[in-house]
């Protein structure tokens, strides 16, 4: 709707003074001179005719004087319109004017010019400039989250300028809807009667799925504009992700890790050179070739020298946006694995192959360290420092022991299950099996005749790295006896030939477990004489006991990093094994209390340390740490241990392609946005945008128009009046 | 002997100045006005290429007893000694009427003198120079009837009344030109010499058709038609609310913007009277009211020439 304002709205009285011509005009005709004349009857006719025109002309000389005045005033009083807002703002209206400034991490990108921020905070300038005496401004930025840089919007604009000249891009992403929200919420209570926003921003990205609806009222009569920062195409490869073995990276053994990196350029292709470094050495290198808009993963294979949670990072040749040209990462490396087998009397369950198995070699050094324990002398203190727990398929089980089993793998352990031994053997595991949830137990089939194989080997998953002769040999096993598996959300990892599933793996709390739809011993099958039967132990063992699957190592910048320490058994406890003892030794789930005695001090990636303290989250004991600001690695140190977490940029930045500003109206739902393309121009468009298009300049032509009219019909009727 | 007739510049210049109206109209009386106006003319005839058309004395002779001693030139004896008269041109007995329009646009003055004090010292001129001659003259006083009618007399005292009659002479507030015309020309019923001054301000086609009615009735007729300088130039400057003398009538212009088709339509209404004049044998002569009386004494002496 069309809206009228005026800067200089007191001239506007000026208006008034359009009425002294007309008034000079009347007095005039009331001084006119009587003249006595002799006869009219040659004036009148003639003064009829002729009078006509000339009272015409007379009194557009008069409306034309009347009109420059007017015209006059009016511009003095700097009048302008504005298309889709439809106030009368009065001259004097102040305005709060609210600066958002995106500080993510694209905005880094950089060019001759300076980064993409610096060119937001040269646009913010010049609106700071257009602002007018008693506007109150404040700077708001954002990226996951909006921070306000006054508690209130101030007055001066020096000190704003200040706090723009020294605002830094983070390294988070931008999150537009939170922001959006704190900025008109700001606005809504601002005390000046017109508010208005400006985005600063490259816009790069997408709003995101899930976008509030309140925005619209929130917005209210605010004035939105949104000033797109230029930058500098250039092709963005970025490194989205390291893909690290699931399960545990035994110490000289090689370890498979995917590095998946991105073009982000939609027409041309790009090179890529990556560099592995693992525990401050090099490890590997690789060059790609990567098409337009693709994505690629390629394979790295680490042997780490040193037992430690070691900290990885991926590197290519940095761009014009260098935050994500690098992506950190942990690599736990087990010196050796601590596996308990709980093994049945005798050796009906294939108990000895399995020992076997994963400790071939009883002297020397392995990479398992086994434990074996009966079944029914087997307790919780049996699993502290094991990894996988390893169950025999006539390993009989109590209820309790059952628990204590479920527990430990939620807890973050691993556990092998060996079925298919017997009925009874595995009925009474099927009370393992139901705490665990996520696979049941039929019960036995027995091949009257002939036997099942494995079917569909691929070298993929658990028989990643296994050659096609490995594979081959591996599906000669006959089994003429197993245990009919129903995975209830488990994953198949083998099937048989007939389709059903012979080795199962499901999740339960944090850990995860097997279990093998046979068992080890030579009565069902033969697989304990076959040459892979230690691998595929081994293997599974290994990808049970990975650390990633425990305990999270891979954050996003701002996220809260929280490292499970292990708990300090309190005195008089020889352990915990119950639910009812965690509950009677007072220590309670939802409760985060302090674990005494035990300081813990983080080292963030620009070396600062901050002393944290472990407190219990339900039955963990867990260390924070929340100011993850910068990427990098985070060593947290403590008890004689080291936890290191990898903190990396969310990639979702990288797309540096600017969203389409019609659909982020749209889509917000927010009234009369305006656009700034020259970020050169926001002051004028700032005047413009609050007081509409100023005419002034336009009545200015236009009165001097009219004056060169009215000097000339003046002047005409003076050269025809006698001098 | 042939009379020394002394002439000086200075003397030209004052005999000059009479014929200006302003001037004249400032002398005492109406008699001492129509005086020097028919002497300062007379006097430039005598230098003039008019000669042919002096009427006053045509030589001297010697004085023989019985010669009236009104005609002894006393200024020829004062030099000579001897008594000469003054030979006089035949005397002829015309009957001339003076008709002076005193309506109220009569009334009107420009810059200078009105039409009827003009009127009046042309008409008081005509007069003197006609009982001057040994002509009669008559006065008639017109609006839109006959106000003052004295009959053609050559007697001196009948000067004396016309004089009189037209130092008192004042407009009326009434016009209407034709109707007295016709109501004159009704009252003469000698044929003579009628003498029309008139600003003319009523419908041409009926003021023609009463100066007809003296032609009907076979009098001579001179139309001096007398405007002020100010109505045939409409020569104002200021903006201005013009008012009707008669009517009161009120227009309100700027003189300038009309002022050159004013002029126009008064030449066009000038030449028009004129032209049907004309055609009537009637004399007729434009005046001004700055005009210098001697045109408007030579039409008169003109027409009377040829009247015998």
């Amino acid at each position: 709707m069309f809206g009228l304002t005026f800067l200089n709205a007191l001239f506007l009285f000026g208006l008034a003074a359009g009425i002294v011509p007309i008034v000079i005009h009347l007095l005039q005709r009331r001084r006119l001179k009587r003249v006595e004349f002799s006869d009219l009857r040659f004036l009148a006719p003639l003064n009829q005719q002729r009078m006509r025109s000339l009272n015409l002309r007379r009194l557009l000389l008069l409306l034309l004087r009347v009109l420059i005045i007017l015209l006059t005033a009016f511009a003095m009083a700097r009048p302008s319109v504005r298309g889709s807002f439809s106030k009368l703002l009065p001259a004097q209206a102040r305005s709060t004017v609210l600066l958002l400034v995106d500080t993510s991490y694209s905005m880094r990108t950089e060019s001759e010019a300076g980064t993409a921020l610096d060119a937001a905070k040269n646009a913010a300038g010049h609106l700071l400039d257009a602002l007018e005496p008693g506007d109150a401004v404040q700077v708001m930025t954002f990226d996951s989250a909006p921070r306000s840089a006054f508690d209130t919007a101030v007055h001066d604009v020096e000190l704003a300028r200040r706090h723009l000249a020294e605002l830094q891009p983070s390294h988070r992403t931008t999150v537009w809807p939170e922001a959006l929200r704190a900025a008109l919420t700001a606005l809504s209570i601002a005390h000046e009667p017109n508010t208005e926003l400006y985005v600063f921003s490259d816009f790069a990205g997408t709003l995101g799925d899930s976008l509030p609806s309140d925005l619209p009222a929130l917005q209210g009569d605010a004035r939105v504009g949104l000033v797109p920062v230029a930058v500098e195409t250039f092709v963005n490869v970025s490194v989205d992700a390291v893909r690290v073995p699931a399960g545990a990276v035994l110490l000289e053994e090689p370890a498979r890790i995917g590095v998946t990196v991105r073009n982000h350029a939609t027409d041309v292709p790009a090179d890529c050179a990556l560099q592995v470094e693992l525990g401050g050495e090099p490890k590997a290198e690789a060059s790609l070739r990567l098409g337009a808009a693709a994505q690629q993963t390629q394979e790295f294979t680490l042997v780490a020298t040193r037992a430690d949670q070691l900290a990885g990072t991926v590197r290519k040749r940095a761009d014009r946006l260098p935050e994500d040209d690098v992506r950190h990462f942990v690599l736990p490396v087990l010196a050796q694995l601590r596996v308990l087998l709980v093994a049945g009397e005798g050796n009906a369950g294939g108990s000895f192959f399995v020992a076997r198995a994963l400790a071939p070699m009883r002297t020397g050094k392995s990479s398992v360290a086994l434990v074996e324990v009966a079944a029914a002398r087997f307790s919780s203190n049996d699993l502290e420092d094991v990894q996988v727990a390893v169950i025999a398929s006539d390993a009989h089980l109590t209820d309790g022991q059952a628990q204590i089993l479920a527990e430990f793998v939620h807890d973050g352990g691993g556990a092998v299950l060996w079925s298919g031994q017997s009925d009874t053997a595995d009925e009474r595991n099927r009370g393992l099996l139901g705490l665990l949830g996520e696979v049941r137990l039929r019960g036995v089939v027995r091949q009257q005749q002939g036997y099942v194989n494995f079917a569909d080997l691929r070298p993929s998953g658990l028989l990643a790295g296994f050659d096609a002769a490995e594979l081959r040999v591996l599906e000669t096993v006959r089994f003429t006896r197993y245990a009919e598996l129903t995975p209830a959300g488990a994953r198949t990892l083998l099937k048989f030939t007939g389709g059903q599933a012979a080795l199962a793996v499901g999740d339960h709390g944090a850990g995860k477990y097997a279990v093998f739809a046979f068992d080890a011993g030579t009565d069902g099958s033969d697989l304990a004489l076959s040459s892979m039967f230690l691998p595929l132990v081994h293997r599974t063992v290994v990808e049970l006991a990975g650390e990633t699957g425990r305990q999270r190592l891979d954050y996003e910048v701002g996220e809260r990093i929280e490292v499970q320490v292990p708990i300090a058994a309190p005195a008089g406890q020889a352990g915990i094994e119950t639910e009812e003892r965690w509950a009677s030794a007072g220590i309670p789930d939802a409760v985060e209390r302090k674990v005494t005695d035990q300081a813990y001090v983080v080292t963030t990636p620009n070396g600062r340390q901050v002393a944290v303290e472990a407190r219990y989250i339900g039955r963990r004991a867990v260390l924070a740490y929340a100011a993850t600001d910068e990427p990098g690695h985070y060593r947290f140190n403590g008890g004689g241990r080291e936890f290191v977490r990898a903190v990396n940029v969310n990639v979702r930045e990288s797309d540096l392609r600017r969203m389409d500003l019609g659909e982020f109206e749209s889509r917000l739902g927010l009234d009369g946005v305006e656009v700034v393309d020259d970020a050169a121009e926001i002051g004028r468009h700032v005047r413009e945008a609050r007081h509409g298009k100023e005419l002034y300049k336009l009545i200015v032509v236009l009165v001097l128009l009219l004056l060169t009219l009215e000097l000339f019909m003046a002047r005409a009727a003076r050269e025809a009046a006698p001098s | 002997m042939a009379p020394r007739i002394r002439t000086l510049a200075s003397r030209d210049a004052r005999m000059a100045s009479f014929l200006e109206p302003e001037a004249v109209s400032r002398l005492r009386n109406m008699e001492l006005r129509a005086r020097f106006v028919v002497e300062g003319f007379l006097q430039g005839l005598h230098r003039s290429p008019y000669h042919g058309f002096s009427v006053e004395f045509a030589e001297y002779r010697q004085y023989i007893p019985g010669d009236a001693p009104r005609y002894v030139d006393w200024k020829v004896y004062a030099k000579t000694d001897r008594y000469y008269v003054k030979v006089f041109e035949e005397e002829t007995n015309l009957k001339g009427v003076i008709l002076l329009d005193k309506s109220a646009s009569m009334g009107f003055a420009g810059k200078g003198i009105s039409k009827l004090r003009w009127g009046s010292l042309l008409a008081a001129a005509l007069a003197f120079l006609m009982i001057k001659q040994q002509d009669a003259a008559g006065l008639v006083l017109f609006d839109d009837a006959i106000r003052e009618l004295i009959p053609a007399r050559s007697v001196r005292g009948q000067l004396y009344q016309v004089l009189r009659t037209l130092e008192h002479v004042q407009p009326s507030d009434r016009t209407k030109v034709s109707e007295a015309l016709h109501a004159v020309a009704e009252r003469l019923r000698r044929r003579g010499l009628c003498i029309l001054i008139s600003d003319l301000f009523d419908d041409p086609e009926a003021v023609l058709r009463g100066l007809k009615h003296f032609r009907h009735r076979q009098h001579e007729v001179i139309v001096f038609h007398v405007l002020d300088d100010l109505e045939r130039s409409f020569d104002y400057r200021d903006e201005a609310r013009f008012v009707d003398l008669e009517t009161q009538q009120e227009i309100r212009t700027q003189p300038w913007f009309i002022k050159r088709e004013y002029q126009q339509r008064v030449e066009a209404w000038s030449r028009e009277l004129s032209q049907r004049c004309r055609e009537q044998f009637i004399d007729y002569v434009p005046m001004t009211t700055s005009t210098p009386f001697d045109r408007a004494l030579l039409a008169y002496l003109n027409k009377r020439s040829l009247l015998g």
